[in-house]
């Protein structure tokens, strides 16, 4: 197991930090400036706030698809790199590392906001160190230090780097190190519990291989030399160092909870370095001092059938059979369901047998010979469960057995990884399906929308129109220009008319001949005709005007009407582009549908031949747990079966010598009794 | 002598060669495994995405669409228990919250409580929030808002917060403003 994963960080937690840390983001660059300039940019993003809140009701799936179209549709773009940061942890999460890590290297670096730019840094490194690339990390915390000093660097910001290195130091097993920078980190950090774990498991770890090493030196070396003390190891100080500080100096959150995880993970840590010592001791033939090492582990310890095993053993050295039985009963009593118990029996008997307990050894060999077709069974079963096994599994829940070796199977790291992955394939097999059902919602929805279109214009349709259309407008156009011109030549048009026109000129020609008379001053009649002809061509002009200005009207009117019957062509035209583009949309969009049903087959293809590999791959390291177990099984029936042939033998000499030797007292008896009883003798 | 050491040595040489490049096999076989799994999931995300966007674009085309945005800041006097919408005194959507969803929406989340569509023209929009008030007693409370729906997207925001001076919470509901 790598040993991040060891740090039991939760998903959600991570993520949360990163909302967390987002929110922190939007609110404090806006707390420079006022406080509803910080709520404006935390409400300005609906995708984000959207994100968010999917994120935290464990929707990671959601969430990320929420950020991805707001990335996709370039909205919001104020919020545009919070956005992708936030996106790249869910992605992560989601198992999408590599688009990630792009979404990240390819955010652009603002120029003119500093806190931005830092945690664009902040998260290159993060991402580097999930992914277990130091250089990486290393190279981005550079940059991160090159932008800003340290002093000026936000608090959450320089919290996060710290622990980032303390992960990293972790990561490349600088445990001491990395004890020493925990108890730095601020006491009100997230972090801090999940790092402690992570550290914990890591000296767990360290200090095993170190007792592994004391071993092999200590069979080099002199019996006598002393074993460094419990109390002197720099890991258990260091213990005592971080137990105190969380205990009195928490100053919020769950103390209590963190203070019995401590108690619990130092106690795991101190039974685990006795068993150590204990075993190294056994290795050495100290029976007496395993002895008292090993009943220093508590009965309700997890490695309390190891303990009871050592101290058969320890038993067994000094001879004590009365110990070793005691031992070992106690050992079914408390663990039946483990392995080591039957093994135990076997010395157990082995003994007994030694000292001539022969019917003893006989019985607790008889009983563990049928107790391993308990563990054959349940083996059997563990290898038979169809799907990868789970907690929830009824033979689990029935089975002690099955249920203790399920605790050992789910530690093994293949098993984990091959179970992982499947899980996440049988996610997106789930996801397909729901993607299945919209896909086919949308079918439905556009079969329904085409029988609803009962008119379809067609583009030639509307070319006819938009020609009609346009013939019209220029005929249109052409008459208003005419009209124009006459209305506005008032001259032209108040004679237009042919009668007019001739009644004009016969009136002009009649007062030209008037001119020419030349008429006396005083002759009354060439100045009444002089008026009565200028009257005439007044009445004349006069009604000519009349006649315009209503021909004018009628001319407005028609053009009105004309106008009218345009628009109500041109809204239809209209109408019918609306219609035409509605269809080249319904077209487009189902074009897009299709490309979607054939990325959705392809891409269910793909899940479904995955999703059976990782299922048979999840078996198969099930199914070789499963036969090393039952290997085991059979070579312990072996030794049992031998064990109980020679505890036969010994019995069946035993009770020969017993014949005989009863023969021998009948014999002799007899022949007293012949001394005896002259009447009986021979 | 010589011959026979001289194969032996070649063959161990073969032999270590083969083991060498098997367990390389073995590498890249992992590494194809992974890559496999990532593209898929990477596939997957993006497919989600284009079918989110298209049917957003089908079923609530701009012209008609209507969004009402959930947000909750600050839970001193109010602890909402449900919400119900109402459009045209219709109802359109009701919510009953959870403990993990009131946890999301006071961590700033914002919850999408209707998407749908919506004619060109006046409407009345009100939204009815219940819950447990101060002093711990029930509290229902509506916000109402008239809306002019034009053939923009039109996004409302149900904003929910404590009034430290009324002592009470206080619901708004008005237009998403993105300035």
């Amino acid at each position: 197991m790598s040993l991040l994963a060891r740090c039991r960080c939760p998903v959600g937690a991570l993520i949360l930090f990163g909302v967390a840390s987002l929110f922190a983001a939007s609110a404090g660059s806006a707390a420079s400036s006022d406080a509803a300039t910080a709520e404006r940019i935390e409400l300005n993003s609906t995708a984000l706030g959207e994100a968010i809140y999917f994120a935290n009701t464990q929707a990671y799936f959601e969430a990320a698809t929420r950020l991805l179209v707001a990335e996709a549709r370039e909205t919001e773009e104020t919020q545009a790199i919070p956005r992708r940061l936030f996106l790249s942890s869910l992605l992560w999460q989601l198992g999408a590392s590599d688009y990630a890590m792009r979404l990240v290297e390819t955010t652009p670096l603002p120029e003119n906001n500093p806190h931005l730019l830092q945690r664009i840094y902040l998260q290159r490194a993060t991402l580097a160190l999930r992914r277990q690339d130091l250089p990486a990390f290393e190279q981005a915390i550079r940059e991160l230090g090159a932008q800003t000093a340290e002093s000026s660097m936000r608090d959450d910001i320089q919290q996060r780097v710290q622990a980032l290195r303390l992960q990293a130091m972790i990561l490349s097993g600088d445990v001491s190190q990395a004890a020493e920078t925990w108890t730095q980190l601020p006491l009100d950090s997230f972090e801090r519990p999940f790092l402690h774990q992570a550290i914990l498991a890591q000296l767990f770890q360290a200090q095993a291989q170190a007792q592994a090493q004391v071993q092999v030196q200590d069979q080099a070396q002199d019996e006598t030399e002393q074993q460094p003390s419990e109390e002197q190891m720099p890991w258990e100080m260091w213990l005592d160092k971080g137990s105190d500080l969380t205990l009195t100096e928490r100053s919020r959150g769950d103390a209590q909870q963190a203070a019995r995880e401590q108690t619990m993970y130092r106690q795991a840590i101190a039974e685990r370095y006795t068993l150590q010592q204990a075993f190294v001791s056994l290795s050495r033939e100290a029976f007496s001092e395993a002895l008292l090492a090993f009943d220093r582990i508590p009965l309700d310890s997890p490695f309390l059938a190891e303990a009871l095993a050592g101290k058969i053993r320890a038993h067994v050295g000094l001879g004590d059979a009365e110990g070793a039985r005691s031992s070992w009963q106690t050992m079914l009593k408390r663990t039946p369901a483990d392995l080591q118990t039957v093994h135990a029996g076997l010395w157990v008997a082995a003994l007994l047998q030694q000292k001539g307990a022969l019917a003893s050894a006989r019985n607790i060999l008889n009983t563990q010979a049928n107790r391993l077709n308990d563990f054959r069974r349940a083996f059997q079963a563990l290898r038979d469960v169809e799907a990868p096994l789970h907690a929830d599994e009824p033979l689990l829940q029935e089975n002690p057995i099955a249920w203790l070796y399920f605790q050992d199977l789910s530690l093994e790291d293949t098993w984990q990884q091959a179970k992982a992955r499947w899980e996440r394939m049988r996610e997106a097999q789930g996801l397909l399906d729901v993607n299945a059902r919209r896909l086919v919602a949308l079918e439905e929805g556009f079969a329904l929308k085409r029988q609803l279109r009962l008119t379809r214009a067609s583009d030639a349709e509307l070319d006819g129109y938009q020609l009609r259309r346009a013939n019209s407008q220029q005929a249109h156009e052409a008459a208003l220009s005419t009209l124009a011109d006459r209305v506005a030549r008032f001259g032209d048009l108040a004679l237009a008319e042919p009668e007019t026109q001739a009644l004009w000129n016969g009136l002009q020609s009649a007062k030209a001949r008037l001119a020419r008379l030349q008429l006396a001053p005083s002759f009354t009649e060439g100045e009444s005709a002089q008026r009565v002809l200028a009257t005439a061509q007044g009445v004349l002009l006069w009604q000519a005007y009349e006649d315009s200005l209503s021909r004018a009207w009628r001319v407005r009117h028609l053009q009105a009407k004309h106008q009218a019957g345009l628009k109500e062509a041109a809204e239809r035209i209209q109408r019918i582009e609306r219609e035409l583009l509605r269809q080249r949309d319904l077209e487009r969009d189902e074009q897009r549908l299709s490309v979607f049903s054939q990325r959705w087959r392809r891409l269910s293809r793909g899940v479904d031949s995955e999703l059976q590999r990782e299922y048979e791959q999840v078996l198969r390291v099930q199914g070789q747990f499963c036969v090393h177990l039952l290997q085991d099984v059979e070579a312990l029936d072996e030794r049992i079966q031998y064990a109980l042939a020679r505890v036969e033998d010994a019995l069946w000499l035993q009770q020969l010598d017993r014949r005989s030797t009863n023969k021998n007292n009948t014999k002799s008896t007899n022949k007293n009794n012949n001394k005896n009883d002259p009447k009986e003798a021979p | 002598m010589t011959g026979i050491k001289k194969w032996r040595e070649v063959w161990t040489l073969m032999l270590l060669m083969a083991s060498v490049s098997m367990l390389h096999a073995e590498d890249l076989k992992l590494q194809d495994e992974v890559m496999s799994l990532e593209e898929i999931q990477t596939e997957i995300l993006q497919l989600n995405r284009d079918l989110f966007m298209l049917e957003e674009d089908l079923l609530f085309p701009p012209n008609t669409q209507v969004v009402v945005f959930v947000g909750w800041r600050g839970a001193a006097f109010f602890n909402l228990d449900s919400i119900e919408l109402k459009i045209d005194d219709k109802v359109v959507s009701a919510h009953l919250y959870t403990d993990r969803q009131k946890a999301a929406l006071k961590a700033g989340g914002l919850q999408r409580l209707y998407l749908g569509n919506l004619k060109a023209g006046q409407h009345e929009v009100t939204a009815i929030m219940t819950g447990i008030g101060p002093e711990q007693r029930e509290y229902r409370r509506a916000a109402s808002l008239s809306i002019e729906k034009t053939t923009e997207p039109l996004r409302l925001a149900l904003d929910i917060r404590d009034d430290p001076q009324k002592q009470q919470p206080q619901f708004t509901l008005s237009t998403w403003s993105t300035e």
